[in-house]
């Protein structure tokens, strides 16, 4: 590819309104999006790759499913600037991700953990991991388990050293 | 394929498919006290709060050093001290610890005596990988109220006597005073 391929007046045939390029995401389960590379570019990973100039073809997303990638699309889309004009509003619209009581949710919020983690995206990183801090804060040993579905493989006797270990953690 | 597969067949599924390293960010999260309770969750997750690279030391009123042997004559003096209103300290004996992994320490509520000089003393000499120790002069009990920003006399003094810290801090920590 050219030189000129980083500039936003790229000679590659993907342009489109104001020349914007768009890149060609693939995720794991074969699903194929378009996005304005403005857009993926929140992706420290993506802007690695378009700084290089590897960003030509299409983008593999490996461990990252359709569903989850759409997700992440939503948010760079929500989070690009100015799209959303009002802060309180981007601030209600994150907050929907707060609310992870249902497995489901845990779910979704584990894969986009994933997905941030991969792709390299800080702002979604830190509001999935601040929901999840938020949400076992407070919660004893057998409600965090309950939480993130773990058995304990400690016996009892163990868990009473682990817990005499550290005992201050454990006074309130 | 990842997702779908009904999380009953793998109890442990969801959450043990996050790498370490963002565990420990969610852990960075939480009260020290909070993180230290996950030790015994299970064994992976033994010693994976000793990773967060976050401290927030919040002074409380008191302190409660009830493991110290100290009269109960030196336990008042220590919170007198903690309130921040004597200078004279009497305890003098916390079991020196090195910390290999703690990068970043704020200090919400230094005044500056003794008692917080020598904890900011005592983390530069003892944390080995420290990259960032800020010192913030207002009460913990202030933050988020009209009076955060409120620039009085008393926070004068105490950027004042912050830059005896600064004559101590090795060039790899970044000093910050806010």
């Amino acid at each position: 590819m050219s030189t000129a391929a980083t500039a936003d007046a790229s000679s590659s045939g993907d342009t489109t309104e104001g020349s914007v390029r768009l890149l060609t995401l693939q995720s794991e389960d074969g699903e194929v999006f378009e996005v304005k590379e403005t857009i993926a570019t929140q992706s420290v990973t993506i802007k690695g790759m378009v700084d290089d100039d590897c960003a030509t073809s299409t983008i593999p997303v490996c461990n990252v499913t359709g569903r989850t990638l759409a997700m992440v699309i939503e948010w760079w889309n929500k989070h690009e600037i100015g799209a959303v004009s009002n802060e309180k509003e981007l601030k209600e619209w994150e907050s929907q991700f707060d609310t992870i009581d249902d497995k489901s949710d845990r779910d979704d919020v584990y894969d986009l953990l994933m997905a941030a983690n991969y792709l390299n995206i800080p702002t979604l990183l830190d509001c999935c991991t601040s929901a999840v801090a938020e949400a076992i804060k407070g919660k004893s040993t057998d409600e965090m388990r309950e939480f993130f579905d773990i058995k304990s493989d400690f016996d009892e006797k163990e868990e009473d050293a682990l817990r005499k270990e550290n005992q201050w953690a454990f006074e309130n | 394929m990842v997702i779908d597969t009904g999380s009953d067949d793998l109890p442990e599924y969801c959450v043990s498919r996050l790498p370490n390293d963002i565990i420990v960010n969610i852990f960075s999260r939480l009260s020290l006290r909070e993180a230290a309770r996950t030790s015994i969750v299970s064994s992976r997750w033994r010693y994976l709060w000793t990773f967060t690279a976050n401290l927030v030391f919040v002074a409380p009123k008191t302190v409660d050093y009830g493991k110290t042997k100290g009269t109960k004559n030196e336990r008042k003096s220590f919170q007198l001290i903690s309130n921040g209103r004597y200078r004279r300290r009497t305890i003098n004996q916390f079991p020196r610890l090195s910390h290999q992994h703690l990068k970043v320490v704020e200090f919400i509520g230094f005044v500056g005596c003794p008692v917080d000089l020598e904890l900011a003393f005592y983390l530069l000499e003892n944390a080995t990988i420290l990259e960032k120790m800020s010192v913030n002069p207002t009460s913990p009990f202030l933050i988020g109220t009209y009076f955060e920003f409120y620039n009085d006399e008393k926070k004068q003094t105490t950027r004042k006597r912050t830059k005896q810290l600064k004559k101590r801090v090795p060039q790899s920590v970044e000093l910050v005073i806010c």
